[in-house]
């Protein structure tokens, strides 16, 4: 096929392929849960697909599992009002999972609420979680419990227990939405993970942590310089960046809950968007310390530094498959910025992406099939997905001011990204088909967000006594 | 010694009174070389315990002194097109003129900042800051300003000079500025 006769074609479709590859998706995730739990009817995912209109909630609610969150009961000192708050951090966590339908047993039902519309088409679902919390306090310690109900066979799925600080209540209810999305999935939940970005304080640009639902921001690093495209390690305690801290754009390694400065690789040029390899022994990144822009390894200690791209063009913004085997990057060789993919010892460069004449920022999904990446067409910046065949083109943002920098959540389902659309730059995260958006931040000044994978925070590290 | 100042008719009293004086003198002169030894070997301890402070601290107030400062360099933005680091016709005449001033200055160094528009990714508009930076370092080279006092860094889009988002605004940020580093 002629580079002429696809481009239309990808372009043209945008919509419809977003949606059958959404379509293809929840079957494949439903097999996979039906197989484990053996707890799932399967809805035809054919309602969706024959359907010519883009239907927004629809593509959401057939990949999910109802959740039903009974009233949390407090007990001994727990307050009510806590009470509440872990039903609405639970409800938050388990909606951003992207694979859990929650909804209230308390609240009247709702006319939106997709569980709801779900039932209302089909047979009634054999299989929904019931979740029976509970909420301790003595002094200033909480302990937090629910059970699990199968609500068909009425048969308890599990007893979860946590415990710590009150001013940690909101860790210990992440922890119980990421035991439930593993419960019922066999995957990590993301309600652990932490979001880095950038963000203007005066003139200087520090890096911000906060997490993953927006909550809890944080500036980390108070250098009074330009500080830029961090990036998590795999193990979510360090964050790679590029500070102009010694008048130059230079590598630095800081602790992600201190900030301080674990270890600094001074170089002449511009060292730009280092990344994590994913089994946390490298970081690529590119540099013009040879003249020209190209992609480097070295490993955490800043040795074993290996060149991977060898062309005059600017090679760029690299990122890992997450078995570690291959990179994509942006590379203008060809003329304009594209994305390309090469091999992890730098061979068998082949281009990806051919729509449109400005393509960047790739970032590789951490379930392989997909790189989200930055197009500009129309004179607008927005975020798009590729499956790594170059198949199924799909535009996630549009008419929504500029969208930059996209990254995966750990489970692969959330993408965050920067945006232009309430007027200053600010953070964002959707689902991986563009549905679900939640605005993260309200500084205007956000950039270059980096999603950590799960931390194991201390539950206890709040304590007074 | 003085047997022989006798034989030419001194008095003894006065021959001795010469002749230590002529020690004296002779003593005195090995003395003097003592001296100036000592303050040749000297200087260096206490030199080497200060040496930046004293000549910067002088040498500036002398030229002060005895010759008038010169007017301190401005070197004027030039600026690009969109999404190019090739030089234009007007940025070249600009950069003619720096280089002239450059040559009658040789004690500056400069060091040339690349900055784009705020349209692209971070990471492409700092490749491309820096591409500006060294077009017009390149060129000024080429008009034969020494390599050695220029030097480059990219700011991307990270510093723009009008923070709005239309064409007048893009056009002056994107430009490449010049900070003359000691004057």
């Amino acid at each position: 096929m002629t580079l002429e006769s696809r481009l239309p074609v990808c372009v043209r479709s945008n919509r419809r392929l977003a949606i059958a590859a959404g379509c293809w998706r929840t079957t494949r995730r439903l097999a996979l849960l039906a197989g484990m739990t053996g707890l799932l009817a399967l809805l035809p995912c054919a309602l969706v697909a024959q359907s010519e209109v883009y239907l927004r909630v629809e593509t959401n609610t057939f990949a999910r599992i109802p959740v039903e969150l009974k009233e949390c009961r407090p007990l001994q000192q727990a307050s009510p009002k806590d009470a509440t708050r872990v039903l609405d951090i639970l409800d938050n966590d388990l909606w951003m999972s992207s694979v859990i339908a929650s909804f209230r047993s308390d609240e009247a039902p709702a006319g939106d609420s997709p569980w709801l519309e779900i039932a209302s088409r089909g047979p009634a679902q054999p299989f929904r979680l019931e979740v029976h919390p509970r909420l301790t306090q003595q002094n200033d310690r909480v302990k937090l419990e629910a059970d699990l109900i199968d609500s068909h066979s009425r048969r308890p799925l599990a007893q979860k227990s946590y415990q710590g600080c009150r001013d940690n209540l909101r860790l210990l209810v992440h922890s119980l939405a990421d035991d439930i999305v593993n419960l019922l999935t066999g995957e990590n939940g993301i309600a652990k993970s932490r979001i880095a970005f950038t963000a203007k304080v005066g003139e200087s640009k520090e890096i911000f942590v906060m997490d993953f639902d927006g909550t809890n921001v944080r500036q980390l690093t108070g250098f009074g310089t330009l500080n830029l495209t961090p990036a998590w390690s795999t193990d979510a305690r360090l964050l790679a960046l590029t500070s102009y801290r010694q008048d130059n754009p230079d590598l630095v390694l800081v602790d992600g809950v201190t900030g301080r400065t674990v270890r600094a690789f001074p170089q002449t040029g511009l060292q730009t968007a280092p990344v994590w390899s994913p089994d946390g022994s490298l970081i690529a990144f590119a540099s013009t310390h040879e003249g020209n822009s190209e992609i480097y390894v070295m490993n955490a200690e800043g040795k074993r530094l290996r060149r991977l791209t060898h062309h005059p063009g600017v090679d760029s913004s690299p990122t890992w498959s997450p078995t570690g085997r291959e990179l994509a990057f942006t590379s203008d060789r060809l003329g304009t910025p594209q994305i390309f993919i090469m091999d992890a010892e730098g061979s068998n460069v082949r281009r990806l992406t051919y729509v449109g004449d400005y393509n960047d920022s790739p970032a590789w999904s951490p379930k392989g099939d997909k790189i989200a990446f930055v197009s500009r067409l129309n004179s607008r910046f927005n975020i798009a997905t590729v499956e790594v065949t170059g198949e199924n083109l799909t535009q996630l943002t549009a008419e929504a001011g500029s969208n930059e920098d996209p990254a995966w959540s750990p489970d692969g389902y959330r993408i965050v990204f920067s945006s232009t659309r309430s007027g200053g730059s600010d953070i964002y995260s959707m689902e991986w088909n563009g549905q679900n958006v939640r605005r993260l931040t309200h500084k205007g000044t956000c950039t270059s967000p980096a999603w950590s994978n799960n931390s194991r925070p201390d539950l206890n590290s709040a304590c007074r006594d | 010694m003085l047997s022989r100042l006798r034989k030419f008719g001194w008095p003894p009293a006065l021959s001795l009174v010469l002749v230590l004086l002529v020690s004296v003198g002779y003593l005195g002169c090995g003395g003097g070389k003592q001296v100036v030894q000592q303050t040749e070997a000297a200087p260096p301890e206490p030199v080497r315990e200060e040496p930046p402070p004293p000549p910067p601290a002088r040498q500036p107030a002398v030229e002060r002194e005895e010759a008038p400062a010169p007017r301190p360099l401005m070197l004027a933005n030039v600026n690009f097109d969109y999404d190019k680091y090739d030089l234009t016709a007007t940025a070249r005449d600009i950069l003619a003129g720096h280089a002239r001033a450059l040559r009658e200055r040789p004690e500056l160094n400069v060091r040339i900042a690349g900055h784009c528009d705020e349209r692209g990714t971070i990471e492409y508009n700092l490749a491309l800051g820096e591409k500006r930076a060294n077009a017009v370092r390149d060129y000024l080279v080429s008009l034969g300003v020494e390599r050695s006092r220029l030097s480059t860094i990219s700011y991307g889009k990270e510093r723009p000079l009008d923070a709005r988002s239309n064409e007048e605004a893009w056009a002056r940020n994107r430009r490449a500025e010049f900070v003359i580093q000691n004057q």
